[in-house]
């Protein structure tokens, strides 16, 4: 954009000699430097300082308009600009043309709300150093005035009182052609772009992005088909990729072990992958497992494998961390154990939000994962005595293997006492065994754990040195014996919460609520409260504050 | 370039001295190696090397005034001395701050533009901070006048921008 500076160099012969006085008279407020400097500064760059007639000053009202940053490079307003909270850019956008540009170049993330600012190009010419672009709301078709917000974990949108369910020839998605054509335009605009997030595409358009945009790393991909990844896999540099097939009630489409090979064979450089509503077998992870060698961390998120695909996992050499994620089953019949192999350079198995009723799968599961050194489980269902009997199948290795145990136990609905207190009992005593190395404990949320059920089992465990127990309602204060209390005093690290205040406390950390006198959230808060109880797992997120 | 009031201060010092001579008119006696952080004094020193005698030498600032340099080289003097020494970098802040918190903000931007002009880039580095520190969260109009930028938007484009942030895009944390 030109600056009003050059183009006021080119039009005045000025007057230098003391022009304050003049300029005093023609404005309402005092003279300031500001005034005086682009005059010097014009005046240096014509290199005629002492040949400008002193009579002309009719030109000089024009002065009182310059502003004290015209002398300042961009280089000096940017070093201002970042320094300034990110609350404030859409108001330093609107402070002037020159700095709507500088405030444009320092934005790096973005996330599209509307898919007419990306087409008409605004947003490029604005933005133009993207690196992080999110477009998946404004793929969607917009709705006017629609007030009910419709949220999965992995889309929300705004629907209105006609909608019926989720289809793609409702139009609730902009056509693929239109998000095709503005991910041409993205990618030729931003070519340094680092992450993007789309719904909707086809390989087209994720063809063209593979094509300008060399240095994208990470993408995200919603709705997405076997046809798609042949546009994926020409993106040679990704290293983290997230794709999302099916999302129930909202989007169904399929990969599958065609879209998985395709997949392995282009990006040979996959990090992490996320395998999301995803279909498959075997034969799709074991090509994943034996293309990318440098994979480190996959999860399967409530995954559509076919029987045996478990054993598949043992091609990925290299993964460090496995994480399940709502799975409602890990693999029904994984096949025989001599065909299971195992990750040995795994470290890490989460499992969050899954159900582990699936017996054999969850054997087979721990047989693969026989080289983990933290191990978590988080708000998932059917962990009984039964689960941890097969943990005890590969106790011998576990226990050669296992340097640091790390059992993280987090707000286990059925995760009852006497699976605790079974391991001290001579006679399962080996249940507990893969845990006795166990080096950190913590529980969360585990209501039906006793006090009595955490004695028994973790006086038991010599290499215990850091404990962690947060709003287990009945584990009681006034129930800790001296054993314990003397245990206790030998642990490295010890964090005592067990009241159920604590949680929902640190649930309404920075949400403003539970704080004196915002009497208006009341209501909810005990609303919250309740479901807390009812052991409910509750998320609350304030709205975001916008400008 | 005849100065006026230039002749009275040189002889007072025995040390290496050079003349800086202001938009205004006035010269100041400053010491060498102070004159040699501003960038076009230094220039100027450069091309004129070949002169025997320091103390006849004028280096014309023509873009900084005479109140403004007196603010400034005793500021630079200090600061030389004090990065001269092995102290901490924390004394170095304390120096800055105790120099910048009593500027108004129109010598603020006095000192920016002069810093900038004669290549202080600590202090100009300094002066960003204490700039952005009072622009901080204040509204468009405060950062307008603060600077005295005039709005060369239309009305109907202000409008649109206005309008284009809540429905357009939004931000995303990780920047």
């Amino acid at each position: 954009m030109p600056y009003v500076e050059e183009e006021k160099a080119n039009e005045t012969p000025i007057p230098v000699r003391n022009p304050s006085p003049n300029l005093s008279s023609k404005k309402n407020r005092a003279p300031s430097w500001s005034d005086i400097w682009p005059l010097k500064r014009v005046v240096f760059t014509m290199q005629l300082p002492e040949s400008l007639p002193d009579g002309d000053k009719t030109l000089i009202s024009n002065f009182s308009r310059i502003d004290r940053t015209l002398l300042l490079s961009d280089d000096i307003l940017l070093r201002i600009l970042s320094k300034l909270p990110v609350s404030q850019r859409n108001a330093n956008s609107l402070v002037c043309k020159r700095w709507l540009n500088l405030q444009g170049r320092l934005v790096r993330s973005l996330r599209v709300l509307d898919w007419e600012f990306l087409e008409s190009g605004r947003l490029i010419s604005r933005f133009p150093n993207l690196s992080n672009v999110d477009l998946v709301v404004g793929c969607f078709v917009r709705r006017m005035g629609a007030g009910v917000f419709w949220s999965h974990r992995l889309v929300s949108l705004h629907i209105d009182s006609c909608f019926s369910r989720f289809c793609d020839d409702e139009g609730m998605l902009l056509p693929v052609e239109i998000i095709d054509r503005g991910l041409k335009a993205l990618a030729c605009g931003c070519p340094n772009l680092r992450r993007l997030v789309v719904i909707g595409a086809s390989e087209f358009g994720l063809l063209s992005v593979a094509e300008e945009c060399l240095t994208l790393q990470e993408l995200e991909l919603h709705k997405c088909g076997d046809n798609v990844l042949r546009g994926i896999a020409a993106c040679e540099n990704l290293q983290i990729l997230k794709l999302v097939g099916n999302v129930e009630g909202f989007y169904n489409s399929t990969v599958s072990d065609i879209g998985l090979t395709i997949l392995a064979q282009g990006c040979k450089r996959l990090v992490k992958l996320e395998l999301s509503g995803c279909e498959g077998s075997f034969d799709g992870i074991k090509a994943i497992g034996q293309c990318c060698q440098m994979l480190e961390e996959l999860t399967f998120s409530d995954h559509r494998m076919d029987d045996g695909w478990l054993a598949a996992l043992s091609y990925c050499e290299n993964l460090k961390t496995l994480r399940f994620v709502s799975c409602k089953k890990i693999d029904p019949s994984p096949g025989p154990d001599e065909y299971l192999g195992s990750c040995l350079a795994l470290e890490r198995l989460h499992l969050q939000k899954c159900q582990l009723r699936d017996k054999k799968g969850v054997r087979a599961l721990f047989r693969v994962c026989e080289a983990v050194r933290e191990l978590v489980f988080q708000d998932c269902w059917g962990l009984d005595d039964d689960i941890f009997r097969f943990a005890n199948v590969f106790r011998f290795s576990l226990i050669s293997v296992f340097v640091t145990v790390v059992v993280y136990i987090s707000k286990f609905r059925s995760f009852q006492p006497d699976i605790f207190a079974s391991a001290y009992n001579s006679k399962n005593h080996e249940k507990m065994m893969c845990l006795l190395r166990a080096k950190f404990l913590s529980l969360e949320g585990c209501s039906l754990v006793t006090t009595e059920g955490l004695e028994s089992v973790i006086l038991s465990w010599t290499e215990l040195q850091s404990l962690r127990v947060v709003s287990c309602k009945n584990i009681k204060d006034g129930e800790v014996s001296p054993a314990l209390s003397t245990l206790f005093s030998v642990l490295k690290e010890l964090k005592w919460r067990p009241d159920t205040k604590s949680l929902l406390a640190s649930s309404l950390a920075g949400t403003g609520m539970g704080k004196r006198g915002v009497n208006l959230y009341v209501d909810k808060g005990r609303l919250l409260f309740s479901l807390i109880l009812s052991g409910m797992s509750v998320e609350y997120q304030p709205r975001d504050e916008r400008v | 370039m005849a100065s006026s009031s230039s002749s009275s201060s040189c002889s007072s010092s025995s040390e290496k001295k050079i003349t800086l001579k202001s938009s205004d008119g006035e010269a100041l006696n400053v010491e060498k190696n102070v004159a040699l952080e501003f960038e076009p004094a230094k220039g100027f020193l450069e091309d004129n090397s070949e002169e025997a005698d320091d103390e006849a030498i004028v280096v014309p600032l023509p873009n900084v005034s005479a109140a403004v340099l007196s603010e400034l080289i005793p500021y630079v003097k200090q600061r030389l001395e004090l990065s001269a020494k092995p102290v901490q970098k924390k004394l170095i802040k304390a120096f800055d701050d105790q120099f910048t918190r009593h500027l108004s903000d129109d010598k603020l931007g006095e000192l920016m533009l002069a810093a900038n002009y004669l290549g202080v880039n600590y202090l100009l580095d300094v002066l960003c901070d204490v700039t952005a520190d009072r622009i901080k969260n204040k509204s468009v109009e405060y950062v307008r006048e603060f600077l005295g930028i005039q709005n060369d938007f239309t009305p109907e484009e202000e409008a649109e921008l206005r309008a284009q942030c809540p429905w357009a895009f939004e931000g995303v944390d990780q920047d």
